[in-house]
């Protein structure tokens, strides 16, 4: 039984689970509270559930010694593109949406130049990373220049764009210079610092989108009061 | 290298929560700004509502002066005229008198519908007597034949402030109005209650009613409804409207009987 390669892999592995549990409690959160999330949050749901699935392919990979490094690529794909299209509906400004759409389509030359099957595409995430933090700016300039939430603490895109912007933050140097940072896998390298630190990261967004579903709901009902 | 992502990395990290810090301190900075500007708009409305209220007041009794001392005594002196004329024409020419005769009733309801003008004008008897006797006075005045209009209220009333005591009078005043003039009401309750630091007045009719959202969609209708809104908004009162076409209507308006912020001055006469 314990040898069962999967079991195995937790046992040998049981950090790199962190994210995923995360990963299961934000799906989890953006579930109950489905009715009352709106469309950008739909999508941030949507990019979660795919999240899950190449998560799991990687780690049946990862338990059957296959190559799964193509997998964070894909992954980076499904996370640029759920989350262009959550800011291309929140930001409603035309200026905003070019924006977002020249962030993707710089971020889609990028993937698809960079693109392997056989290695992590460090200037790709690293690209990501960069978009997301554009988009998050572009977020608080929009806000901070309508002024139409009343509270921000309680408004679930403000969570996600500083979720999101943390995330990049903390992850964009450890991909920009991924030979440096995830290409030594000696035991005395350091890739397990920084994979463990791209975890890390992974996990706070997870717990920091889980926690902006829990707060739409909240926003929703104090939404449906003042409609009354 | 791996310092330099490292120092990097807690840069952008830094600089990533400030600008999280900045946008949420901000922004409610902003909020709270944009929140103390709408209280002085509206407090800025409320006193130009109030000031237009006053002028109103101001020239209606002007008005009611004018006409009371004025034409009210051109007209007394006429009639002294006429009388006299009377007297000569029925020793000259008998077959005038009824010519005088006339025009002397003529000129009396004449001077009988100035004198009314004026005391609608100004409700003196509210300033003399109270709310509650000007809306006895006015009840009466208002039944007839046709319509009955009833006062019930409270045995023991508040001396409100003159303010509001016009207001509610005004009020009662055009729900009146409208229930004769538009609801072709039969019988109409004008209800005053106190309330815990506060009156109650209600106007309810068995007239044919209103659609309200149509009337105050329409901005040619409805005047005499947003008057009462806006003499209301001055005093920090508050109106609901229970009415359905076709089945009379209940309005209801609560004031607190508290010192305002924009205080009306009330002449006395």
């Amino acid at each position: 039984m314990l040898d069962h390669p999967y079991i195995s892999l937790i046992l040998k592995y049981p950090d790199s689970f962190l994210p995923d549990l995360f990963l299961l409690l934000a799906i989890g959160a953006g579930l109950v509270n489905y009715s009352f999330l709106d469309r950008p949050s739909r999508w941030l749901f949507r990019m979660l559930v795919l999240s899950l699935v190449i998560s799991l392919i990687q780690l049946h990979d990862a338990a059957y010694r296959q190559n799964n490094t193509y997998l964070h690529n894909l992954n980076s794909l499904v996370e640029m593109g759920c989350f262009a299209a959550a800011y291309r509906i929140e930001l409603k400004a035309r200026s905003n949406q070019v924006i977002v759409f020249t962030g993707l389509g710089i971020y889609l030359l990028v993937f698809l130049n960079d693109f392997s099957w056989t290695r992590i595409a460090g200037v790709t995430l690293g690209v990501e990373r960069i978009v997301m933090i554009v988009y998050a700016l572009l977020y608080f300039h929009y806000i901070l220049a309508r002024m139409q939430v009343q509270n921000l603490l309680i408004h679930s895109m403000f969570w996600v764009s500083a979720g999101a912007i943390v995330h990049a933050a903390g992850t964009l140097f450890v991909f920009l210079f991924v030979k440096v940072t995830l290409g030594d896998l000696s035991s005395n390298g350091s890739y397990a610092l920084y994979i463990t630190i791209v975890r890390t990261f992974s996990a706070f967004f997870y717990i920091i989108l889980g926690f902006s579903f829990c707060i739409r709901r909240r926003e929703f009902r104090l939404a449906e009061r003042f409609t009354v | 290298m791996k310092l330099y992502i490292a120092v990097g990395t807690a840069v952008l990290l830094v600089m990533a929560i400030f600008i999280i810090v900045f946008v949420a301190y901000y922004q409610q900075k902003q909020i709270r700004q944009q929140l103390i500007l709408k209280e002085w708009q509206e407090k800025y409305r409320k006193g130009l509502l109030a000031a237009t209220l006053q002028a109103q007041e101001h020239e209606r009794r002007r008005i009611a002066q004018d006409l009371h001392d004025e034409i009210g005594t051109m007209l007394s002196v006429t009639k002294l005229s006429l009388n006299q004329l009377g007297r000569t024409v029925e020793h000259n020419d008998p077959g005038s008198t009824v010519l005088v005769q006339k025009t002397r009733s003529l000129l009396d309801e004449t001077i009988a519908n100035v004198r009314r003008i004026s005391r609608d004008l100004v409700p003196t008897t509210l300033e003399r007597f109270g709310l509650v006797s000007a809306l006895e006075e006015l009840a009466e005045k208002a039944s007839n034949g046709e319509v009955h209009v009833e006062l019930s209220c409270s045995d023991k009333m508040p001396t409100l402030l003159p303010q509001l005591d016009l207001t509610l009078f005004r009020i009662a005043q055009e729900l009146i109005n409208n229930a004769i003039k538009h609801a072709n009401a039969e019988n109409i309750i004008i209800d005053l209650h106190c309330q815990p630091n506060g009156v109650l007045l209600s106007v309810i009719d068995d007239g044919r009613g209103f659609d309200l959202d149509e009337i105050l969609k329409d901005k040619k209708r409805g005047l005499g409804l947003r008057n009462i809104e806006s003499r209301l908004n001055v005093i920090d009162g508050h109106v609901t409207f229970d009415v359905e076409e076709g089945r009379g209507s209940r309005i209801h308006i609560q004031v607190k009987n508290l010192k305002p912020e924009v205080e009306v001055e009330v002449e006395a006469v």
